[in-house]
């Protein structure tokens, strides 16, 4: 059972739209989820075959910048890059077990904090690399959670295990 | 070549997604970020689309601090009322005549003593921060509609928060005085002729040092903004906290801590 186009739409626009209440929501103790990140993360993962996931992060991610970034098209590079990583990690690992997404979280989030502070030394703004590393732990246990519970809602939308390309 | 395409779906739609993102980011790159019309026609649009959005999150955020505060805020309302029956009293000892008024206003603005003097304050909320944790920028929800321009001063209370960075007609992103980017000339309150560069340190904190490294400076100084550059003259910065002599540049190193608190800032007042 696949997910449907327009379910994987939907969760992308409920994301961008719940973003901004999260930041606000748990900004104050510096460690807010990124809940476009993991929608992203966790769509690559499950659905990485389809382009509409790209499709909807790379939009997704253009709107966020339009509305909060420095620069437009920050947030889409990073979250793609990281998509791009699920892809190898979605050939890996069979993806419906908790190692895939912890797997996932891990890679996903330090790629993104990489890339996002890569773009923002290239726009001048000289951020320290070791403080934004300061900040890299507490954004992986917000990712964690989140990711973890999106995989909770959406596992049943992954092929079962009988089914999976290792056991053909 | 479409052959190639047909067959290879999914790998031509994420170079071309991934080509069109480093186009558009080139781009805002070029401009120093301040965008083009069509990125700013998008965003002015985006903005309105989530403004009911912002509100929910506000109340939202607002309510999760009260959660954690609640005790304090019984003890905070009575020192407050203490505190305006005294300033009330205050105020009546210190009412001026309006000729003395007037005579005063005339001083001050010889003295360039009050930076927002004749100029235009808008007030504006802070719609959201920027995504990540470490960087130090935010949207407000006023832009060139209410005046605001870019390089326009964001301040709260009297003290120095940021400036504008890029401007659509109702939001403008704000780079606030904690960056990394900022670089703001001072000179100390209580001898002007001391002067320095001051720069975001990237966490609550500023770090700069003294143009001269004679310079007398010292714990529990205030500094304030020079006048040079964008900054109007006399809007406060913070305190410095530690001064150190760097042997090697042959300089005075300052760490200050700004008067305005980032955390928590909801509303600041742009002058424009």
């Amino acid at each position: 059972m696949s997910m449907p186009n327009y379910k994987i739409i939907i969760y992308f626009v409920l994301a961008l739209l719940l973003q901004p209440i999260i930041v606000a929501t748990f900004g104050f103790i510096n460690c807010g989820p990124n809940l476009i990140l993991a929608v992203s993360l966790i769509m690559a993962l499950f659905f990485g075959d389809k382009p509409i996931v790209y499709i909807c992060a790379a939009i997704v991610g253009f709107l966020y910048d339009l509305a909060h970034s420095q620069f437009v098209g920050m947030t889409t590079i990073s979250i793609l890059v990281p998509m791009l990583c699920c892809l190898i990690v979605r050939y890996i690992f069979n993806i419906e077990n908790w190692l895939s997404v912890l797997v996932t979280a891990v890679s996903g989030t330090v790629i993104y904090s990489l890339v996002y502070w890569l773009i923002c030394q290239i726009g001048g703004n000289t951020g320290r690399f070791l403080y934004m590393l300061k900040f890299v732990p507490f954004h992986l246990i917000s990712q964690l959670i989140i990711l973890g519970l999106l995989f909770l809602l959406l596992r049943k939308y992954v092929v079962k295990h009988k089914d999976s390309y290792r056991f053909k | 070549m479409f052959r190639w395409i047909k067959k290879h779906k999914l790998i031509t739609i994420l170079i071309t997604i991934i080509v069109v993102s480093l186009v558009v980011l080139v781009s805002t790159m070029s401009t120093g970020g301040t965008g083009n019309p069509i990125t700013n026609g998008l965003s002015s649009i985006w903005s309105t689309i989530e403004r009911p959005f912002v509100s929910v999150a506000d109340s939202i955020s607002s309510s999760v601090s009260n959660a954690f505060s609640a005790g304090d805020i019984a003890d905070e309302n009575e020192k407050l009322k203490e505190e305006i029956a005294s300033l009330q009293e205050k105020l009546n000892e210190n009412k001026l005549s309006a000729e003395e008024l007037k005579e005063l206003r005339e001083l001050s603005a010889l003295l360039n003593y009050d930076y927002a003097e004749g100029k235009k304050i808008v007030t504006a909320d802070i719609s959201t921060y920027d995504g990540v944790n470490w960087t130090n920028t935010f949207t407000i929800n006023a832009g060139s509609a209410s005046g605001i321009k870019e390089n326009s001063i964001v301040c709260y209370g009297g003290a120095l928060v940021g400036r504008v960075s890029s401007v659509g007609e109702n939001w403008a992103k704000v780079v606030s005085i904690i960056d990394d980017s900022s670089n703001v000339s001072f000179q100390v309150d209580r001898d002007s002729k001391l002067l320095g560069v001051i720069s975001g340190k990237n966490n609550s904190d500023l770090e700069g040092y003294m143009l001269d490294g004679e310079a007398t400076v010292t714990e529990g100084d205030k500094i304030k903004t020079t006048g040079m550059g964008i900054y109007p003259k006399g809007i406060e910065i913070g305190t410095i906290t530690e001064v150190k002599y760097d042997s090697d540049t042959k300089s005075k190193q300052v760490e200050v801590e700004p008067k305005a608190v980032f955390t928590g800032l909801k509303k600041v007042s742009v002058i424009i």
